[in-house]
């Protein structure tokens, strides 16, 4: 072992002190600015959360909001990366009229920006209306919420079951519906030996 | 067994008797023709089984069938779902008498990690099971085992049912 001085390891710049970091903010804020001048109206906030640009909207100017981020010729956003959505039963701050939360994410792949769309749903009436008509590949997406979770998507061109079998009655990703299920996965008739 | 230890004067003389059930026994067990029923991570290891490092063709099992009605041994490796359990009965019902079915790992012995609502726990609730190989996959030596323990079962060393389902004590 030699006693020489191990060299500082050299960290790689803070976030505060990078130069391209401030940058990257000023681009970020004239960014949210665009999007809030583009969709005046159509969403009731737009905000940075985990480093990802969230614009908050609802059921009734979604589909508006899309076409929007889709057709205007300085967003560009021509790509529907994922449709997901949230069941907010076991938060501490749920409220039956915010009980599912639909997250649209799309991508401009010209400009490299990706934005998440949040549209919150109610208990009682968990429909939104389908972005199928803005974004072809949305069509299969939204049968996959609607297997899981039961949420119906209005105006769907094909709004079956896509993972599970069509005879299923629950949606099986909604926080009340147990993890073992309810004895479906015990029904079925035994295939008996032919003695 | 023989004749010709009833009669000694016959020992001996290039040839012996026997019953045709274990000629037959004797010419099944040797010759198995597996249908691989993979769904899951299990399936690879009964791929390297049957590759030539393992060779499962030593013990005369190496001839896989993708059609049930040519096949006489179903090994069950991997996942079964919801989905997928009215296919399997399907191929159980399909296949010629006599069969046998190895439920090879821990998903399709007992539905393994996965204790929810699609997945199986066990598929022998719903076909007959006649040999389970534990393992999460099982390696290749385990499956090479659990086809000798099937060759047992054809030329009546063991009975069926004598290799009995995996269970976990309760905490």
């Amino acid at each position: 072992m030699s006693d020489e001085k191990k060299p500082e390891p050299k960290l790689p710049p803070t976030h505060d002190s990078h130069p391209a970091s401030t940058r990257v903010l000023e681009e970020n804020q004239n960014d949210l600015d665009q999007l809030r001048d583009k969709l005046a109206g159509r969403c009731s906030d737009v905000s940075v959360q985990f480093k990802q640009t969230v614009i908050k909207t609802d059921r009734d100017n979604v589909i508006a909001a899309l076409e929007i981020l889709k057709s205007d010729p300085e967003l560009k956003f021509n790509m529907i990366t994922d449709i997901t959505a949230v069941d907010n039963m076991r938060r501490p701050d749920f409220e039956p009229e915010r009980r599912f939360t639909v997250i649209h994410t799309v991508y401009s792949v010209e400009r490299r920006k990706r934005v998440r769309l949040e549209t919150d749903l109610s208990e009682g009436n968990p429909r939104i209306p389908t972005a199928a008509a803005v974004y072809k590949g949305a069509a299969w997406i939204e049968r996959e919420i609607y297997d899981m979770y039961g949420i119906e998507f209005a105006g769907h061109p094909d709004l079956r079951r896509v993972l599970l079998p069509d005879y299923y009655e629950h949606f099986p990703l909604r926080k009340d519906y147990p993890l073992t299920g309810r004895g479906e996965r015990d029904n079925f008739v035994r295939a008996e030996e032919v003695e | 067994m023989g004749l010709e230890q009833m009669i000694p004067s016959l020992a001996g003389e290039g040839f012996f008797t026997t019953q045709v059930n274990k000629v037959i026994a004797w010419a099944r067990k040797n010759s198995l023709w597996p249908y691989p029923f993979g769904t899951a991570c299990c399936a690879i290891e009964m791929m390297a089984t049957l590759n030539s490092r393992y060779d499962l063709s030593r013990f005369g099992a190496e001839v896989i069938r993708f059609s049930p009605r040519q096949s006489d041994l179903l090994i069950v490796s991997g996942r079964v779902v919801l989905k997928m359990m009215p296919v399997l009965a399907e191929i159980y019902q399909q296949m010629g008498e006599p069969k046998w079915v190895i439920s090879m790992g821990a998903c399709a012995s007992t539905g393994g990690v996965f204790n929810t609502y699609p997945q199986i726990q066990g598929v022998d609730q719903f076909i007959p099971v006649d040999v389970y190989i534990p393992g999460c996959p099982p390696r290749p030596e385990s499956l090479i085992d659990g086809v000798l323990k099937i060759q047992k079962i054809i030329d009546g060393q063991a009975e069926r049912g004598e290799f009995t389902r995996p269970t976990v004590e309760a905490n």
